[in-house]
């Protein structure tokens, strides 16, 4: 039983991972119909930055997680207008989805010379001593991670449902027309939209990198396994992604625990190979009409 | 108020427009009628910037638009109430009437805004029993009122209405009109396009008939109902003599 | 190609073969040029899938693992010599694209691009762990030397098998391309909804063509295990994918010739730069987003600009079949016909049709009934539910409740191309032609129901495929004479004046032998004269036996070529008859004019 619970907190601990991750997806999905294939590696990139402002510049876990929100702003800019912005003009798929790749091995290269080929541990804010409720053994950063996931999924949500600004962004991803009319700047929402999915992702780096280690290539696992949660939960699904990423988190535990921790990566990929098979629209996901 | 001065706009090889001309003048109702692919909706489209005009003016109280963006000019007053509604279907009618507002949100003291809320409601009882369901599960005529309340929400200078009758049952077309009028009686001023051609005249002050892309005749409402020539426009030459 | 260039080609690839014997440097021979050959069989499999069908995998590498481990499994454990495992490879690589292509090609959108990249990594995982077949980390060695009797593959003569494999596989790659499946192709990337209502299963062409582009992956790799004699996980990482991505991009796609350029420079670039190797990746890639963004077409579109500035491409001239226009308009006999007529004279009917967009109910309880050969028009107010009809009518929309039935057989959930070839071809109310195609080439893409050779007559050009191509085309060409485009058949569809872009759709429309025409507002921006025209060629329809149901505003054309008049308004029928009655209906004058117009008019 205590079996259990622990790999359900583990579990739950990684799905929040992914859920955050996918979430980034779901948000610029929404407002362009693009996804970043680089945010696997903008989540090391958050990563290692926090690690310089931890340790090389003292500035704790709390100015890590500061500074991996700020690269994770500027990342996101980056990619609106080098690699998103050019591709929606042309109407290309084949160009966003090449130049947001092409952006991933540039940003992993990068670190690799800023930071070396190693990966690093990752001093975890609150100790690695594991604490013990009902002889259940939890890393206190796992907490950490759930909870902090749930805070940053939560507010995201509640400013996207409350604020004018985040109705904004919901008008703009339902039609940029009409968004248009309401005197809402479009293509500043947009940019804002990829800022937004960016610094979530650079910021998880900081969470995850604790329970894990940093390195240059970290990233790019973590970011392909949210592509499928971001699809098994439906791309334009908040809630979707949430069930999805604790569904992968959860499913990864169990076959680690009782198949082999060699096959502990591939229920994403069967996961979502199932989805498209049997719901291609995703977990949660409407059906979109295509006017003609 | 608003003035049009030989609008040319292009779609790839077809050319919508040729040379249009027309003017609002404030606190009065003109329509423009004519039959679907007359180049109306284009027309709406090019004043609030959807679409760029390839020669011409548009201007709203001698401020020149041409070439600004929609957002902008959606700012400086112009408010769209787009063909087909165009609702936001995943929120509710508090949500996209709050997006209404979103042009002067900062300039606007919350209590105006709920002021204009509450005017709104006035205007659409049915909007506030449903203020809370999502627009995109409203009735077709429902969705034009919010539509329509949307566009008020902005503080407008000037509403363009685009064919608010269409898809609508007799009823509420009728509902619609009386709307029209309403808002006339307020002093709003307003550029309606319709292909309800009587409808229109009969709630405008004046009126242009446009077909192929070009005014072809323009003057008093109540002068044009009369036309001969505007129901020939519509039901072909054979309707025209009958 | 003119012919001085074709035959510069097959002297430059004829003369390359002689290659080891210019250079014995096992480098060049060995290292370079068959790696380049082995990696220009999978690049240009994968320009099928990114160039000419308009996906993105980013898992080729896997593929090509695929197939190199199929191969080198079979011939070290099951002693299988090397032709029997390269054709197990193939179909291995095959195999996996099947798998990877029915669940993510379902979808548009970056599905494939997703499950392809997963997929690379899975392959990975599966190569590490399934220790006793792969030998995991450490790879399969002591590859047997592959030798046929006196033949020797080994060393630099491994380049006399994978050149000329590669030859062929640019050969079978640009057959593909220039047949009716490069056409379907390149439709489905214009308008995949357009393509669909002309007859050509989307889902059907994306699989086969990534099926294909899998198997050319497979054989790559059954090659690729002669070149180290080794196969180990490490080579199939992501990279490696994306580095094939690169060389396609960067060489230009749906280029044969880019296709080897992309692979000759992602090979020998970092052997010359190795002192950059630490910044490969980043070199990679910023060539890759420059690619994309400055030089779109790649090298072979930068050649073929520069080419350009001395030889322009001259539009081929279509002789006019002036004799062969009565056969241009097909009515269908036999089954569909013969039930049309049994169904008591009714060709396509609907049953109480609705559908609801939420809470908009944009059809309501449609009746609608059609004769075989008559004229029937569908006309009503802005948003009364014309076009949403014409969408149910040609499977674009689910009916939410009620049906279709088309000479006695109801539809179903039928897709578009089911629609398109049980005899339903329709045209679009916002022009939707393909644009970059030539005139002619759209009505090819209308006739795509008459090409019955599957894939390997087209990579085998068998007589069959030649003499339905050139069928299509004079066909074609009397269809266009119909229309009266015969004279710009060379012409791009987009360059078309929009009045001749509207006949050109009625023509692929007639392309698919249907028993009805769907002519969704054929006349809107049309010039009176252009009216008359189209009033015309609606009448010579009728003539030749089709039924028509056209969706109109322009009511003098309405009244003068119709049979009958359907008149919605608010999703409801509220009117049906002939012309003369339907003129004089008050409900239809005051949904068109808002009010009783009569007494307006009696007034004046």
């Amino acid at each position: 039983m205590t079996d259990l619970l622990q790999l359900i907190l583990s579990g739950v601990a990684l799905g929040m991972i992914y859920a955050l991750l996918a979430f980034g997806y779901s948000i610029t999905f929404s407002t362009s119909r693009t996804i970043n294939f680089a945010q696997g590696e903008f989540l090391m990139l958050g990563a290692l930055t926090g690690l310089t402002a931890a340790v090389t510049w003292k500035l704790g876990y709390a100015g890590a997680l500061f500074a991996s929100a700020l690269v994770g702003c500027v990342l996101g800019v980056v990619l609106e207008k080098a690699a998103i912005a050019p591709a929606l003009k042309t109407r290309s798929a084949v160009s966003w989805i090449l130049a947001t790749v092409a952006l991933g091995i540039i940003a992993r290269n990068a670190a690799e010379r800023i930071w070396g080929t190693d990966d690093v541990r990752f001093p975890a804010p609150l100790g690695d001593e594991p604490l013990t409720f009902l002889g259940v053994r939890v890393l206190p950063q796992e907490l950490l991670v759930i909870g902090a996931a749930a805070v940053i999924m939560s507010g995201v949500e509640l400013f996207l449902r409350k604020s004018i600004w985040g109705k904004a962004v919901t008008a703009v991803a339902a039609d940029k027309d009409a968004a248009a009319l309401m005197g809402i700047n479009v293509p500043l929402v947009i940019t804002f939209s990829f800022v937004l999915s960016s610094s979530i992702a650079a910021v998880s780096g900081v969470l995850v990198a604790p329970l894990t280690l940093a390195g240059a290539t970290m990233g790019t696992l973590l970011g392909t396994k949210a592509y499928a949660v971001a699809i098994v939960g439906g791309l334009q699904s908040g809630l979707g992604v949430l069930v999805g990423g604790l569904l992968l988190g959860l499913s990864e535990q169990f076959t680690a625990r009782y198949v082999s921790t060699g096959y502990k990566d591939t229920p994403g990929f069967v996961l979502l190979i199932l989805i498209l098979l049997v719901k291609p629209s995703g977990l949660f996901g409407k059906k979109t009409i295509k006017k003609v | 108020m608003l003035e049009i001065r030989d609008l040319v706009v292009r779609y790839g090889p077809l050319e919508a427009l040729h040379g249009v001309s027309l003017s609002v003048p404030e606190g009065k109702l003109v329509a423009v009628i004519g039959s679907n692919g007359a180049g109306k909706t284009t027309m709406l489209r090019t004043i609030s910037g959807l679409l760029r005009p390839a020669s011409g003016t548009v201007s709203l109280e001698g401020r020149p638009l041409g070439g600004e963006k929609p957002h902008v000019i959606a700012r400086l007053g112009v408010a769209h109430v787009p063909e087909g509604r165009r609702v936001f279907p995943d929120q509710s009618v508090l949500d996209n009437l709050s997006l209404g507002a979103f042009s002067h949100r900062g300039r606007t003291p919350k209590k105006e805004i709920d002021a204009l809320l509450e005017d709104v409601f006035t205007s659409f009882p049915r909007l506030a029993e449903r203020k809370t369901q999502l627009a995109g599960t409203l009735s077709g005529g429902e969705q034009q009122m919010l539509a329509i309340g949307r566009a008020l929400m902005s503080k407008p200078r000037v509403v363009l209405l685009d064919e608010p009758s269409m898809g609508l049952a007799p009823l509420l077309i009728d509902e619609v009109f009386r709307i029209l009028s309403l808002l006339k009686a307020r002093g709003i001023t307003m550029l309606l396009v319709e292909q309800l051609a009587y409808r229109a005249l009969a709630v405008a002050d004046t009126a242009y008939v446009i077909e192929h892309g070009k005014i072809e005749i323009s003057g008093d409402a109540k002068t044009l109902a009369k036309d001969l020539r505007v129901r020939a426009a519509y039901l072909g030459e054979a309707a025209g003599k009958a | 190609m003119p012919r001085a260039l074709r035959v510069l080609v097959l002297v430059a690839a004829a003369a390359f073969l002689f290659l080891p014997f210019v250079t014995q440097n096992p480098y060049y021979v060995h290292s370079v040029a068959c790696k380049v050959c082995i990696y220009v069989i999978l690049v240009s499999g994968l320009d099928l899938v990114v160039g000419y069908s308009g996906d993105v995998s980013v898992g080729h590498a896997g593929l090509y693992a695929a197939g190199a481990y199929t191969a080198a499994i079979l011939v070290t454990k099951a002693h299988w010599p090397f032709l029997p495992a390269a054709l197990a490879a193939i179909a291995m690589g095959a195999l996996f694209g099947l798998l990877l292509g029915v669940p993510a090609l379902r979808l548009s959108g970056p599905y494939l691009a997703v499950s392809t990249i997963a997929f690379g990594i899975i392959v990975q995982t599966v190569v590490n762990e399934a220790e006793n077949l792969t030998e995991g980390s450490q790879g399969i060695q002591n590859i047997p030397k592959l030798v046929w009797g006196r033949l020797n593959f080994e060393g630099n003569n491994l380049y006399f098998l994978v050149y000329p494999l590669m030859l062929l596989s640019l050969l079978a790659v640009h057959r593909v391309a220039t047949s009716y499946w490069g056409r379907a192709f390149e439709a489905l990337k214009e308008s995949s909804i357009a393509a669909e209502c002309s007859g050509i299963s989307r889902y059907r062409y994306k699989l086969s063509v990534f099926v294909l582009s899998a198997a050319l992956a497979g054989l790559a790799g059954a090659l690729f295990i002669h070149i180290d004699k080794y196969v180990g996980p490490t080579t199939f990482s992501l990279q490696l994918s994306i580095l094939f991505l690169i060389a396609l991009i960067f060489g230009g796609t749906r280029s044969l010739l880019g296709n080897v350029l992309g692979c000759l420079v992602v090979v020998v670039l970092p052997d010359v730069f190795n002192r950059f190797a630490d910044y490969q990746l980043m070199t990679f890639g910023g060539l890759l987003l420059f690619t994309l963004y400055v030089l779109p077409g790649g090298l072979a579109g930068l050649l073929r600009r520069l080419f350009g500035l001395f030889w322009k491409p001259r539009a081929p001239v279509a002789k006019a079949a002036r004799d062969a226009v009565p056969s241009a308009i097909r009515v269908r006999e036999g089954e569909e016909a013969r039930r049309a007529t049994q169904a008591g004279g009714t060709l396509l009917s609907t049953e109480r049709l609705t559908i609801a967009f939420g809470g908009l109910v944009a059809v309501n309880r449609l009746d609608l009934a059609i004769r075989p050969g008559e004229v029937h028009a569908l006309i009503g107010p802005n948003g009364s539910g014309k076009s949403t009809t014409v969408n149910l009518l040609t499977g674009v929309y689910r009916p939410t409740s009620g049906r279709v039935v088309l000479a006695g057989r109801p539809y179903g959930n039928a897709s578009p191309f089911e629609v398109s070839r049980s005899g339903v071809a329709r045209t679009f109310q916002n022009v939707a032609l393909f644009g970059d195609m030539t005139v002619l080439g759209n009505v090819l893409v209308g006739l795509h129901h008459t090409f019955h050779g599957g894939l390997l007559h087209v990579l085998l050009r068998t007589p069959r495929a030649k003499r339905e191509e050139r069928d299509a085309r004079l066909r074609a060409l009397s269809l266009l004479e119909f229309v009266g485009l015969a004279g710009l058949a060379g012409e791009r569809a987009r360059n078309l004046p929009y009045g001749k872009q509207r006949l050109l759709e009625i023509a692929r429309a007639l392309a698919q032998d249907p028993l009805l025409v769907v002519l969704d507002e054929p006349a809107a921006g049309l010039t009176a004269g252009e009216i008359a025209g189209v009033d015309t060629l609606i009448a010579r329809m009728k003539e030749r036996g089709l039924a028509v149901l056209l969706i109109e505003h322009h009511m003098d054309l309405v009244m003068s070529v119709s049979d009958a008049i359907t008149v919605l308004d608010f999703g409801e029928k509220i009117a049906e008859g002939i012309p003369a009655d339907i003129q004089k209906d008050e409900r239809v004058i005051s949904a068109y004019l808002g009010t009783d117009a009569h007494g307006m008019a009696a007034d004046a």
